[in-house]
């Protein structure tokens, strides 16, 4: 089983989109795949119409209760399951600070309902807090979109002093630009200027497209409805990518 | 997605009301109709299925299925047909077939053409909660008869609750739920009956019985299970036809020479001649079998430094076994061969006159039963007392023959004593039966091996090299065995244990 997260400190960037193609992906092609989602908007939730069980809460997912895998539900599409947000992930912050060894909580969650899967892919909230941390401590790897401006290298940037400060292994870390507008100046320089090895970017990045955006009302994973958009092939390549860096 | 019921429609064009009343109720599209393959398949001796387990295979789908609606499900892609479990790819599936299937062939129970049609059941979201699949099998004899129709119900995790709503209503119509899965009720278009196959000898007597009429029974049955088996031989589909072939041919042999007296003396040396001539005839393939089978044994046997260089010798066991089987082949097909079962079969089906039967024939099976599984007990016991350290390997070799002719006897006569304490007493011989069969191998193989390295001296580096193999393989089989005898003594102490001495006399003392 492998984990990894969709994270960035910044919104907006395209983590949901992501994690909802890469899912789909997963499933179609490696077997049983189990989508997280830990954001309290539960965008990939609602892409994927699925309501949040009425039990399910923060307090139980903190606390690490067995009853997490009676949440999850089946997707439309085979082997892809998924474990919905629940607006009360607000608080999920404060109740890991409650909790003794919460440094690990998220681990434990996916060592434990992560046994029947191949992957898991978890769509992290935005913002650094204890949530995050425990995040990045839990997966395998973390993955990061960055929309091509020097504010988004900076947050980056950030990010990697942060792992760096709580000896999180920076190999964890993948980055790839996305929401990639090629008729601006400046995603294009921003793209070009990247030095590759130096800063984890994949080299690949997802273009802005308005394929993408349809999802909102399609309620459907884009590859689903449209395999061949330059969008889609794009995740097609991303995924590639992404598996062949999770191997070595 | 896993199945949580299913349905028969007895008239395939009432399927369209069905569906069409479940509208008035749920959202419902429908999905695209395919033509599908279905082989479902076992082995001869049914292990998946009385497992209540089908390996069920839809075009490169093969999946390890239960026959109960149960969620286990054991899936594996696959680019070619699969005929023994070492042709699948490693995974879980393989492994999991392995400890069931073992060396046996996978056969092609039951291959159906349906067409399958999915429709799906969607929440106010426009979710998919429920999957329903109708099946229409295709008729295979009667082209104009309509094919079988079911509606399979299949709930999506995190959603059981919208299935049961779909099965409730589904029952409300009137259809007929099935008690076990679709592939169980598929199985019984099999030509053979699923399930229904056992080498052991399983035929009911009682006590009054005529001696050659009991015998008649039981020859019959081992007739029968020969017959089933030999198609198989023919075909080469795997070891286990010849080798259940075998079985119930040596338990044959055993009811002629241990049940004494059936029928008159030259009729009995004559069929016993014939039939030993019939085992003979492919007591060297069997062993080439066995060896083939056994190669990652052997290679456990040597120093990892040889290991590689088993592949010369077992390359050539195997043109051998091939060659070995073209020749069995040829003759178990000649007549003179042919002739050893047909005649045989004749003799076991007949009326006898008087002048065929021999001395027990009208003796009341239960005691003629008696008689022979105590006498044959008491010789193991006071061969057995015999042996000491010095005692040659030959005499431990007969010692394991007669033990087996005590266990063919009992199997034969199960039937006439108290369940209970027969299965304890089979129980206690089969420990010594295996532990001298054990010696026994050993034997086997040393001999097997030496005769090869005389046989076998060109001077190829492939003949050093399995000239290697075989002086490790030699070696440790020769310590092996030195150890194994050391415990003689123990093992037969526990199995002339006072108190067995007792139940047996009990039993069968007369
Ligand atoms: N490659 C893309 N091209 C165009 N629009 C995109 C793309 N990726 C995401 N979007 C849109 O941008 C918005 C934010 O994307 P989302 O994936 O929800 O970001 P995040 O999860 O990082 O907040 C959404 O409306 C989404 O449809
Ligand atoms: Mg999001």
């Amino acid at each position: 089983m492998i984990s990894f997260a969709l994270y960035s400190i910044k919104g907006g960037v395209g983590k949901t989109a992501t994690a909802v193609n890469l899912a789909y992906l997963a499933a179609a092609q490696e077997g049983p795949c189990l989508l997280v989602d830990l954001d309290p908007q539960g965008s990939t939730s609602y892409y994927y119409r699925i309501q949040p069980g009425k039990k399910i809460n923060s307090k139980s997912l903190a606390k690490g209760k067995s009853n997490i895998p009676h949440f999850i539900r089946e997707s439309d599409f085979e082997d892809l399951f998924v474990l919905p947000s629940h607006i009360s992930y607000r608080k999920l912050d404060i109740h890991f600070d409650r909790i003794k060894r919460s440094k690990k909580r998220i681990r434990e969650l996916i060592a434990d309902i992560g046994r029947d899967y191949q992957y898991v892919i978890i769509d992290a909230p935005p913002n650094i807090t204890l949530l995050s941390e425990n995040i990045f401590r839990g997966v395998d790897f973390v993955v990061v979109p960055v929309v091509p401006t020097y504010l988004s290298l900076r947050t980056l940037e950030q990010l990697q002093n942060f792992f760096n400060k709580q000896h999180i292994s920076l190999k964890k870390l993948v980055a790839f630009f996305s929401m990639v507008d090629r008729r601006k100046k400046l995603h294009r320089a921003v793209v070009e200027g990247q030095d590759e090895t130096e800063n984890a970017f994949l080299p690949i990045w997802i273009p802005f497209s308005s394929a993408v955006e349809k999802m909102g009302a399609t309620r459907q994973p884009l590859l689903h409805y449209d395999n061949q958009s330059k969008a889609a092939q794009a995740y097609h390549q991303l995924w590639d990518h992404l598996k062949h860096r999770f191997v070595t | 997605m896993y199945t949580i019921a299913g349905f028969q429609v007895n008239d395939a064009q009432t399927i369209d009301q069905h569906v069409n009343q479940l509208k008035k109720y749920f959202i419902i599209r429908g999905g695209e109709e395919r033509q599908e393959t279905w082989k479902l398949s076992d082995t001869f001796d049914w292990r998946l299925y009385n497992r209540n387990l089908i390996l069920k295979r839809i075009h490169h789908h093969l999946a390890l299925v239960s026959l109960d609606n149960s969620k286990f499900d054991i899936r594996q892609s696959i680019q070619k047909d699969i005929r023994y479990v070492w042709d699948l790819p490693d995974g879980k599936l393989k492994q999991q077939l392995w400890s069931i299937l073992e060396e046996r062939a996978l056969l092609d129970i039951v291959v159906d053409d349906v067409r399958v049609k999915t429709i799906v059941v969607l929440n106010e979201l426009g979710k998919t909660v429920t999957r329903l699949s109708i099946h229409r099998f295709q008729p295979k004899m009667n082209i104009t008869a309509l094919p079988e129709s079911y509606i399979l119900v299949h709930a999506l995790q995190g959603y059981k609750d919208e299935s049961d709503q779909i099965v409730d209503q589904l029952k409300t119509q009137g259809l007929h739920q099935l008690t076990s899965s679709l592939y169980a009720y598929r199985l019984r278009n099999s030509d053979r009956e699923p399930g229904l196959y056992s080498t052991k000898v399983n035929v009911s007597l009682s006590d009054d019985l005529p001696s050659v009429e009991a015998m008649r029974r039981i020859f019959q049955f081992l007739l029968q299970i020969m017959k089933e088996n030999k198609q198989g031989i023919i075909e080469d589909i795997d070891t286990e036809f010849l080798h259940d072939f075998r079985v119930s041919l040596r338990r044959t042999r055993a009811g002629l020479s241990q049940v004494k007296g059936l029928y008159n003396d030259p009729l009995t040396r004559h069929f016993k001649d014939q039939l030993k001539k019939l085992q003979q005839l492919s007591n060297r393939l069997r062993d080439l079998d066995v060896y083939l089978l056994s190669k990652k044994e052997f290679a456990r046997m040597l120093v990892p430094d040889l290991r590689p260089y088993i592949d010369h010798l077992f390359g050539r066991l195997t043109a051998e076994r091939e060659a070995e089987y073209q020749r069995v082949m040829h003759l178990l097909q000649s007549d003179e061969y042919q002739n050893i079962l047909t005649t045989w079969e004749q003799f076991v089906n007949k009326e006898y006159t008087v002048e065929e039967l021999g001395i027990n024939a009208g003796k009341p099976c239960k005691t003629l039963a008696m008689e022979r599984i105590y006498k044959s007990y008491r010789k193991i016991i006071k061969m057995g007392k015999r042996i000491t350290d010095d005692t040659p390997d030959a005499d431990i070799h007969q010692l394991r023959i007669d033990c087996k002719k005590l266990r063919y006897l009992m199997e034969f006569f199960y039937s006439l004593f108290p369940q209970k304490e027969m299965n304890a007493l089979s129980k206690h011989v089969k420990k010594l039966q295996d532990y001298l069969g054990k010696y026994n191998d050993y034997s086997v193989q040393q001999t097997f091996l030496k005769k090869y390295l005389d046989e076998h001296h060109d001077r190829s580096k492939t003949s050093y090299y399995t000239a290697a193999i075989i002086g490790g393989l030699l070696e440790h089989l020769y310590h092996e065995q030195k150890t194994l005898r050391s415990a003689f003594h123990s093992i037969f102490r526990d199995f002339s244990d006072k108190s067995y001495q007792k139940q047996f006399n009990r039993l069968f003392k007369l």
